[in-house]
């Protein structure tokens, strides 16, 4: 079945990015927003990914794979394919745009969509049939993490005209589970060569991996770095990287980036700065973000003194790195950081999460928790209850709550302000 | 003399005297959740598998203590008569990666201890040879774990015996199917779903005696004496209520087909008896009428919908889901836009909780304006005549 329209894809993202996304970026590099310096670098090469988007759907010159939360990008970049997140698409847009969010998914509910899936997959639905979303060579994606993801892109490629490749992922966390992920990535990669005409050059699937490396390197060494108190850099600064990590692993442009924040981190740690003044608390933020709410990092800084470490979006770029000796060694790895990637994560047993909660937790030094459960992720809402009890236990405080973390009518900025508020201002006083 | 059955009293309850006999003689009990779980290997170990629900469940109280708002009513509902220990004949649960709700489960009853033997099968979600190799290993680790738990060893004549006499359900359950799918019906669609629900809590040996009974019973109706009226074909997730089809056909429908996972989803498609057992169980959960967790069949969902609506002459679609059921909800989405473009056959979408009393005059609304909808078309009416039979 064909889209919707036969105008130009993405035609308001094109614009958006002219004139929402450049002019921040300036303000931004200008430091007229707070962190602007060190967030700015992450805008702009998603500018840039964009850009380089628009162009392979207007000009064609190399292929552009759509990929969901199954695989990081390494093995599209080894093939000189253009990787295009699906999942990062609404993310970015609704952080500047939370109005389009809200039109997607209104365009998607009225055409049948249950309102309870995650509004990740209502935003990708609606913008199809916008014609919002890119138009793809391909799409590959995979059976983690969720029903709303594995639904959802049975439901995208009835509205796309293009092949789509499958990749199944074993609940699983060990040697076997990633040995068979390789095993469905080694067919991936005979799909890419069919669609693309070209074989995969190990040698060059060995430098994307080296590459990928470095900037893992330096996304680790950051890691160590925010552990110090008080934290050297803001919440928003970590999610920025993230969004850049997923997108854009394996390119020397993502690797600079990582490496600026990483020195600059390592800086104000020699000079004991921090990124908010006199820190009172550290917060380990799990689940998922606010994504329409662009000041919250800023407004916790300011009223509470309290700093956003890391989000468990993040947290998953705690892997070791890719071993490059043999085509084998790179898909087993490869293979694990498919699965480990923020979302399929959530594919592994309670016991395997709460070990990486209190893991990431305990490393980061924290002191509190803020669990944003979204209203579309069954498994957030299977989860919660086990996780406040493990809280209890180890006497950590979590503010929970419930919202759409994407669409800002279900819950709004001030109602989850102000549920953090009260944390603040009674558990944590 | 024949012993006589009510099956629609039997899959009104999980509880039964057949269960309670079965338990009395000291063997073991193993709840399951899904189509997808190798009941075979658990009737091999000499284990009665289950298939659990919410029925009887007044309330979610307990299960909510664990699962959200979120989560589907069903799962609340069934960790509710668990955690209350109102099933207490269970000695074990598989849990498979059926939906992310029942999945989910798994996580409690190990972080509850709920029950002495706990196992999570992960099923894929691909159907291709890798899978398969996958799962015939996910299995024989079952095996392993089965035969070391309950002391007892799985043997293959076991396992292939244990097929056979799931087969013969299937097969009976299948003739209960087409008896429904006749014109006129000699089986109510109710009927047929009672059978198939009523065989999940029982031994198969005696169910299927008792069935073999059952279906004589309908055979010897008249079909003549059943008047035409609009023929339904109803979908969707987790339907283990009778009661429900038999409100629709208390208004003058006759649902001839169904592709629900407590019907005709869970006993289509024969295991391979000519093969190696663990291999024929898992070539037929990943073969056998697919569910919208398949990421790889749609098209043969599709396919397989499309077939029965020509088999069997439906002249409308019902589908029905549970608040908060993802998979269905976006499978109850594709399949309107497929069918809109394919056959445009009428479809109604009917959302519902599970185990609510309310709810029947709302449903009773919607059906009658469907099915004047499909009189307008040219379907038939007809008038409702109760006969003995099946109960």
């Amino acid at each position: 079945m064909g889209r919707m329209s036969s105008a130009p894809p993405m035609r308001f993202m094109r614009e958006k990015i002219e004139t929402q996304y450049k002019p921040a970026l300036e303000m931004l590099r200008a430091d007229l927003i707070p962190h602007g310096r060190l967030i700015a670098g992450g805008l702009e090469l998603a500018i840039a990914h964009y850009e380089e988007t628009f162009r392979a759907m207007d000009e064609r010159h190399k292929k552009l794979g759509w990929y969901s939360f199954c695989l990081t990008p390494e093995l599209f970049l080894a093939m000189d394919i253009l990787p295009f997140l699906g999942e990062s698409h609404p993310v970015t847009v609704t952080r500047v745009s939370p109005e389009l969010c809200w039109e997607y998914v209104d365009t998607a509910e009225a055409a049948g969509l249950p309102s309870e899936l995650c509004a990740l997959d209502k935003f990708i639905y609606g913008a199809m049939l916008k014609n919002e979303m890119p138009k793809a060579d391909f799409i590959v994606t995979g059976s983690a993490p969720c029903d709303s993801s594995r639904i959802g892109y049975q439901m995208f490629e009835q509205l796309a005209d293009c092949p789509v490749f499958r990749l199944d992922a074993p609940v699983e966390d060990s040697r076997e589970a990633h040995l068979y992920y390789a095993g469905e990535i080694r067919k991936l990669i005979g799909f890419l060569e069919e669609q693309t005409g070209t074989l995969l050059d190990p040698d060059r699937l060995r430098e994307v991996c080296e590459e990928s490396n470095r900037a893992t390197d330096a996304f680790l060494d950051l890691f160590e770095l925010r552990r110090a108190r008080p934290c050297p850099q803001a919440g928003a600064v970590t999610a920025g990287a993230y969004m850049a990590m997923v997108t854009q692993l394996g390119t020397p442009e993502l690797t600079g980036y990582l490496e600026f924040l990483r020195d600059d981190a390592a800086q104000a740690v020699a000079e004991g700065r921090g990124a908010v003044a006199e820190e009172r608390h550290r917060v380990f933020w799990y689940c998922v973000p606010v994504t329409f709410d662009l000041g919250l990092h800023e407004w916790l800084e300011e009223n509470f003194r309290v700093v956003v470490l890391m989000d468990q979006l993040g947290s998953f770029c705690r892997e070791d790195p890719i071993d490059t000796t043999s085509l084998d060694t790179m898909l087993v790895d490869l293979a694990r950081r498919g699965l480990e990637t923020t979302m399929s994560r959530l594919r592994v047993t309670a016991d395997k999460m709460k070990e990486q909660f209190l893991r990431d937790y305990k490393d980061l030094r924290a002191d509190c928790v803020v669990f944003p459960a979204p209203a579309g992720c069954k498994h957030a809402w299977a989860w919660l209850s086990l996780l406040k009890e493990t809280c209890r236990e180890r006497e950590i405080p979590i503010c929970s709550f419930d919202l759409d973390w994407m669409d800002s009518r279900i819950r709004s900025v001030d109602s989850i302000r102000s549920a953090i508020e009260e944390f603040f201002t009674t558990v944590m006083e | 003399m024949a012993e006589v059955v009510d099956f629609k009293l039997l899959a009104g309850s999980i509880e039964n005297p057949y269960l309670e006999e079965w338990k009395a003689s000291g063997r073991p009990v193993v709840g399951f959740f899904c189509a997808h779980a190798p009941e075979e290997l658990l009737w091999a170990a000499g284990i009665l598998p289950v298939r659990l629900r919410g029925t009887g469940s007044q309330d979610t109280s307990y299960g909510d203590q664990y699962l959200g708002s979120f989560n589907c009513s069903f799962v609340r509902h069934t960790l509710s008569r668990v955690m209350k220990g109102e099933l207490s004949f269970l000695d074990g649960l598989l849990v498979t990666n059926s939906c992310d709700h029942i999945r989910r489960l798994f996580d409690v009853f190990t972080a509850k201890e709920v029950v002495p033997f706990n196992h999570y099968l992960d099923v894929p979600h691909l159907n291709s040879e890798e899978s398969f190799a996958r799962l015939t290993a996910e299995l024989r680790g079952l095996q392993t774990k089965l035969e070391s738990f309950f002391g007892v060893t799985i043997s293959r004549e076991a396992l292939s015996d244990a097929i056979e006499l799931y087969n013969r359900t299937r097969a009976l359950l299948g003739r209960a199917s087409a008896l429904r799918g006749e014109d006129p019906p000699r089986a109510s669609g109710s009927e047929a779903l009672a059978l198939s629900i009523a065989s999940t809590s029982m031994p198969k040996d005696r169910f299927n005696r008792l069935a073999e009974q059952g279906l004589a019973e309908l055979e010897r109706r008249d079909p003549a004496s059943r008047s035409a009226g609009p023929r339904l074909l109803v979908l969707g997730g987790t339907l283990d209520q009778p009661g429900y089809l038999e409100l629709i056909e208390s208004m003058g429908a006759s649902v001839v087909a169904d592709q629900l996972c407590w019907g005709s989803k869970s006993f289509a498609d024969l295991a391979n008896q000519e093969i190696d057992p663990i291999d024929a169980i898992a070539r037929r959960i990943l073969e056998h009428m697919p569910c919208p967790r398949m990421l790889d069949q749609y098209p043969r969902r599709l396919t397989n919908l499309l077939e029965a609506v020509k088999q069997y002459r439906v002249d409308g679609i019902i589908c029905e889901r549970l608040k908060f059921c993802d998979l269905w909800g976006g499978e109850i989405e594709m399949l309107r836009r497929s069918l809109k473009q394919e056959s445009g056959i009428p479809v109604l979408v009917l959302e519902r909780d599970y185990a609510t009393a309310g709810g029947a005059g709302q449903l009773r609304t919607r059906v009658q304006a469907f099915l004047e909808t499909l009189s307008r078309k040219g379907a038939p009416q007809r008038t409702i005549e109760h006969q003995g039979g099946l109960r």
